[in-house]
């Protein structure tokens, strides 16, 4: 069984894992970060988005080690010191949330858009988010959240 | 603006744990000893159940137990009820079919 080991929102970690276990997997169940979620079969969903290397990537759709080395980042570390991520507090302000399945995956989704386009447009926001589905909401609130987070991690250059 | 009574919008109290990722829903519950439950669907999309022989299930690695729809008779379970009874033409109440919540062989 290979032995993995990455760096996960700031901490090293590492574990000896079958070679077809999943990222998602390795966080969840190794690791216990169950702020990740799998969403569904099929890559479609965006509940298990998380963060390698700066880049958001469905986590459900990588080998875990396929991220040896690499600098994960979850939504169990966006918080600092019990500090809401502004992103995290525009979902909190704007109702961009009801059952919070989808939710992980929505902020780190979008986290990733602002720091790539840092004042999105409603469409490109959309566009953005089409891997990441949501069954409670009908997305516009989760607009809503994005462009007020997108302004509050300007405004405070986070 | 009013900061509160009627008509101010109230920020709801789940959604810290939510957005911080300790929303615990029931595949992140994680207890010592904890066992697994699987439902085993049907193979076939229009089948009828001659028997069910659970023999090498019981025997498999690590199965505490299997149930089927007779446990659940013997533990006074019913099935699945019809919501809204219709009549028939005649008047007569519907005939409701039996809905076992697992499969009785």
């Amino acid at each position: 069984m290979p032995k993995i080991s990455m760096t996960v929102n700031g901490k090293a970690v590492s574990g000896e894992v079958e070679g077809r276990t999943l990222l998602v997997q390795f966080l969840r169940d190794k690791l216990g970060l169950t702020g990740t979620h799998v969403g569904c079969d099929t890559s479609q969903c965006g509940a298990c988005v998380v963060h390698v290397d700066g880049r958001s990537v469905k986590s459900c759709t990588v080998l875990a080690a396929q991220a040896e080395g690499a600098k994960i980042a979850t939504i169990e570390g966006l918080a600092a010191d019990g500090k809401l991520h502004p992103m995290q507090e525009a979902f909190r302000d704007n109702h961009g949330l009801q059952c919070g399945f989808c939710t992980p995956g929505m902020v780190m989704s979008a986290v990733d858009l602002v720091a790539r386009n840092p004042n999105p447009d409603e469409h490109q926001i959309r566009e953005w988010l089409e891997g990441n589905i949501c069954r409670c909401t009908g997305y516009h609130n989760i607009v809503k959240a994005i462009q007020a987070g997108a302004a509050a991690m300007r405004a405070g250059g986070r | 603006m009013a900061k509160d009574g009627i008509g101010v919008a109230v920020r709801r109290k789940e959604d810290f744990r939510f957005l911080t990722g300790r929303g615990m829903y029931v595949d992140d519950i994680n207890r010592p000893s904890q066992l697994h439950a699987y439902i085993l669907r049907s193979p076939h999309a229009h089948a009828e159940i001659r028997k069910i022989d659970l023999r090498k299930a019981k025997a498999a690695a690590g199965a505490v137990a299997v149930f089927t729809g007779e446990d659940m008779a013997k533990d006074n379970i019913g099935g699945l009820p019809c919501g809204w009874q219709v009549n028939s033409k005649d008047g007569s109440p519907m005939k409701e079919p039996p809905h076992p919540v697992l499969a009785i062989g």
